[in-house]
This record gives structure tokens, C-alpha cells and sequence, in this order.
């Protein structure tokens, strides 16, 4: 009897459950947003978002490196040659065979076939271009695949979502699982999916990559902050983008 | 030079109100808040914002830091000819910026 | 039996320590306060007196439209209109947004005139905490008419700082 009460608790301390389930039912963190929020992200023009994309087209067509060839010399019209890529991101890059996400992708190109130097996260120029260009996924469901390659990154992934962090020692199971819709302190918790990223945020006052809300979260449980670009959040990026498969991309998103 | 975006509808009836908008990348800093070294990061708003149709001051803004970041107005002005409307402004920094848009009156 | 009581216990327990912090989302309704249960407008933004020169300011004619709960001090939306007709002869010249609390007490100052069509503005401020935000229109017969809000703001602009995250 003792016994089996032990095994009882024990079972409900785990976080962890052998296979990673979606939320149910599956929500952008949109539908947790107040109506302002909500206006914001609606209306094109008065998005402070899309000042971001707007910004990244003008990148998009400007020359840059020593080969003076802008992202236009070689991919033409992003609204065609872009269209549907972010939301398959992110994947193994053939090139290097490493997990590569768009800010991966973008400064891959700029380095090696612009030879421009790679762009900084959260630097105006990246998540200008990363805004835009996730803008032609916009409305298109999230749909990165797992597959042999990624495999190991997947569960790479999956176990920091599932595994006790920082002083605070949470998962990010515990609130964006068990508790989205409800409040923490004057926060409705949402199901902490990146379908908006880059993003502009109201507390950042500008937009800002998916890693560096990563890294706020980490903060928010008093865990060492991984640095944006690391393998672990690119990791966390594919079971995120997993985790969310349907959703429609929002980016350039608003949340608070 | 901060990405601007203005809305004027391309063409209006004389007489009309018509309305406007303008959103404008900016940080709006406003001098409270501190950079990494614990200093102070200095106060720079867009300052004056003065839109001009066919050259008369129709509406003018004069903007401080308790404006949001990537300042954003809507408002209006009336028809009359056909011309353009110009938005200018100006930063703490001394950094200028303008957009304009034509508009035909039917 | 002893351990039956202890796992429950220990469920009851965290029940309270959780239900202090997460609470179900019911949207909260926050009613206006009643004009008379508001400190006078010199007493909310005393820079009004400079404005008016000591001029006395009604209330009324400006409509003053912003959220009664603002998520986020640092970008609430706001809309005003003004009753006027904007003539040559009737029209706002300028309109004021002053802050109770904020560091400035001056949010903007608007100028318009008859070619403006519509004393009418959308715009978004920083609101540094739940206050008063009062819009004071000065009339081209250089009468005054104001409007003021109570807001409620959950995450304050200009003092919350999260430069970390």
C-alpha cells in the first residue's frame, strides 16, 4: 500500500510522459491576446510589426558584400522564391548538415554566397529580413518535418521542453502545457508556440527573434540563459515548430 | 533613415474630409532607460511632426517621449485641389525624415 | 490511510500555492469612475494651469476614447474626437494629452486648424502606471473643454525595465 502510493507520486512528479503530445486544443498565442493586441497584429498598417518587413524589403533588394549581389540577384521576387520556406524552418541545411534555422540560413547565404559579414541576432538588419521573409509563409500552417536527419534534434528538443529548469524548476510543460489560459501573477499563459516570430513585442517596444523570447523564458525560471543562435534553442525551435504543426504563421506577429 | 509609412487615399471629392495615417520606425527613447554599463541611454523622440497639403500646414504634432515607440497617428484634413501631402518631422537628433503622397480631386 | 491523507494533503496544498498564482481568466469589468468621484483636473495634471493661463476649463465636448485596462504602459491606444465644426470661425486650435503620473506631464500637443476637417486623432501612448489621462482642447475663441480617463495599467512604461530579457 505504502508502495504503491510511493510509485503514485513519484509518477506525478515526472513531467516527463514517453511520448510528447500537441496542446488540445491547438492555439496561437493570438487567441490569448488582449483585443488590442489582437487590433494591432490585424491591421497591416498600424502593425508596428510590419515596419520590420517593410524595412526587409528594401534589404532584400539592396547589394551587399564584396559580390555586390543583393538577396533579389539571386532569388528574384521573395513573395514567389519565398513563399512557405519559413514555415518548414528549421531544418538540416544540406550545405553544413546542421540544424539551421532562418537567421541561420540568412547569414549562411550572406557569408558564403554574398560574402557580406553575418548579421547579428536581434540587430535591426537580421530581424528586419527574417520579418519579411517569414511574412511569405504568413497564413500558411507550420509544418517542419522530422525525419532522420533531425531526428536527434527533435528529442534534443523535446527533452529541454520536458525537463525542470532554473532556481524556479519548471518545464516549460508545466505552464504552456498544463496551465495555458490561465494567469500567472497578470499573465494569461498561452501554449508558448513561436508561429509569430520575429515578433514584435509591447514590453521589447520592437520586434524580436524567437530565440530571444527563448531566452526570456529561461529568465523567467532563473536558468542560465543559452545564447541565441545556440544549439540548444535551435534544438528547442524544431520541437516547437513539432509541437505547433498546423498553425498558421502569423510573422510578423504582435503580442504583448 | 527609420522606415515611414503613409496611408492618403490617392483621390477625394472637394470638400472632402479625408483621412490620414502615419506609422514611423522609431524608438521613441525617452532618457529613463539605462544601457548595460548602468548609464543612461540618452532622450531621442521624433519631436515635430507637421503635415503640409499643397504646402499648408494642415496638422502639426508636437510629440514627447509619452508617445509609444514607432509612433503612429491617424487623423484628418480637408480636400480641396489636387496636389500633394507631405509629412516631415524631425528627431531630438536632429535626424529628419518625410514621405509624401500625391492626391487627385475629382 | 496515513499516506491517502498526505497525498491529498500535499494536492491541497499546492492547489492554494498555485491558486494564488494562477487564476482562472475571467475578463474583469473596470466601470468608469463617476465624474464626481474624480480629483478636479488641476489637481490630476496640474500643468494645466500653465496651458489655460488660469482660464477656466469645462468639461465636455472632447471625447477621450482608451482601454479602461491596459495590458502594456508602453503602447496603449488612444483616440480623441472633438465636437466642433472646424470653420474659420469655430475650430480646435490645439489639443493637449497630459499625463497624471507619467515623468512628463506632457504627452502631445496637437495643432490644427479649420483644414483639418475633424478635431479627431488616433495615436498610441506610454502610460507609466494606472492613472488620469486628460485631453484639453483649446478652442479658436481660446475657450478651454477637456476630458479625462481612469486607466489601469499592468506593466508600467518608463520605470519597468527588461532590458535582460
Amino acid at each position: 500500500m505504502h508502495l504503491l502510493w510511493c510509485c503514485v507520486a513519484l509518477v506525478s512528479i515526472t513531467a516527463h510522459t514517453a511520448e510528447p503530445r500537441r496542446p488540445d486544443p491547438l492555439k496561437s498565442g493570438i487567441e490569448f491576446s488582449s483585443a488590442e493586441v489582437r487590433a494591432l497584429q490585424q491591421d497591416d498598417f498600424s502593425s508596428p510589426a510590419m515596419l520590420w518587413a517593410t524595412r526587409g524589403e528594401k534589404l532584400w533588394n539592396e547589394p551587399a558584400g564584396a559580390g555586390n549581389k543583393s538577396c533579389a540577384s539571386c532569388h528574384q521576387d521573395a513573395r514567389a522564391s519565398m513563399k512557405g520556406v519559413s514555415a518548414r524552418y528549421p531544418k538540416v541545411d544540406p550545405g553544413t548538415a546542421r540544424l539551421t534555422n532562418i537567421e541561420g540560413r540568412i547569414n549562411l547565404c550572406r557569408t558564403q554566397n554574398q560574402q557580406a559579414p553575418a548579421l547579428r541576432y536581434e540587430s535591426d538588419e537580421l530581424l528586419a529580413l527574417t520579418a519579411y521573409i517569414g511574412m511569405q509563409s504568413r497564413g500558411m500552417p507550420v509544418n517542419a518535418v522530422i525525419e532522420p536527419q533531425n531526428r536527434r534534434n527533435f528529442e534534443r528538443g523535446r527533452d529541454i521542453f520536458y525537463t525542470r529548469m532554473g532556481q524556479i524548476n519548471l518545464a516549460c510543460t508545466h505552464c504552456h502545457d498544463r496551465n495555458f489560459g490561465r494567469k500567472l501573477l497578470n499573465d494569461t499563459l498561452s501554449q508558448g508556440h513561436g508561429n509569430p516570430y520575429p515578433a514584435y513585442r509591447l514590453e521589447w517596444q520592437t520586434v524580436g527573434s524567437l530565440h530571444r523570447r527563448l531566452r526570456a523564458c529561461f529568465f523567467g525560471v532563473r536558468a542560465e540563459l543559452p545564447p541565441a543562435g545556440s544549439q540548444d534553442l535551435l534544438d528547442l525551435e524544431l520541437f516547437l515548430a513539432w509541437r505547433s504543426q498546423g498553425l498558421k504563421v502569423e510573422t510578423p506577429g504582435v503580442r504583448k | 533613415m527609420s522606415v515611414a509609412r503613409i496611408l492618403v487615399p490617392s483621390q477625394a471629392k472637394r470638400g472632402e474630409v479625408v483621412e490620414v495615417r502615419i506609422a514611423i520606425q522609431h524608438p521613441m527613447e525617452t532618457g529613463f532607460r539605462m544601457d548595460n554599463n548602468g548609464r543612461a541611454i540618452p532622450k531621442n523622440t521624433v519631436s515635430n511632426l507637421v503635415c503640409r497639403y499643397n504646402g499648408a500646414e494642415v496638422f502639426r504634432a508636437e510629440m514627447g517621449s509619452g508617445i509609444a515607440a514607432n509612433p503612429y497617428l491617424q487623423f484628418y484634413f480637408v480636400a480641396q485641389d489636387s496636389g500633394n501631402v507631405e509629412f516631415s518631422w524631425v528627431d531630438d537628433a536632429g535626424e529628419k525624415g518625410s514621405a509624401s503622397s500625391a492626391i487627385t480631386i475629382a | 490511510m496515513n499516506n491517502r491523507n498526505t497525498t491529498t494533503g500535499r494536492r491541497r496544498v499546492l492547489k492554494g500555492i498555485a491558486g494564488g498564482l494562477l487564476l482562472p481568466a475571467a475578463a474583469p469589468v473596470w466601470p468608469q469612475l463617476p465624474t464626481a468621484a474624480r480629483p478636479p483636473l488641476l489637481q490630476l495634471v496640474p500643468i494645466l494651469k500653465e496651458i489655460t493661463g488660469g482660464a477656466p476649463v469645462r468639461e465636455g465636448r472632447v471625447k477621450l476614447e482608451i482601454p479602461h485596462l491596459a495590458e502594456n504602459g508602453h503602447l496603449v491606444p488612444l483616440s480623441v474626437t472633438v465636437e466642433s465644426p472646424m470653420t474659420a470661425a469655430d475650430h480646435v486650435r490645439t489639443l493637449y494629452l497630459l499625463s497624471e503620473k507619467n515623468p512628463r506631464p506632457v504627452i502631445a500637443k496637437i495643432g490644427m486648424g479649420p483644414g483639418t476637417g475633424r478635431a479627431a486623432l488616433t495615436t498610441r501612448i506610454r502610460l507609466a502606471g494606472a492613472q488620469h489621462v486628460v485631453a484639453v482642447a483649446q478652442m479658436a475663441d481660446g475657450s478651454f473643454w477637456a476630458a479625462a480617463v481612469d486607466v489601469i495599467v499592468t506593466e508600467t512604461a518608463c520605470l519597468d525595465a527588461s532590458e535582460i530579457t
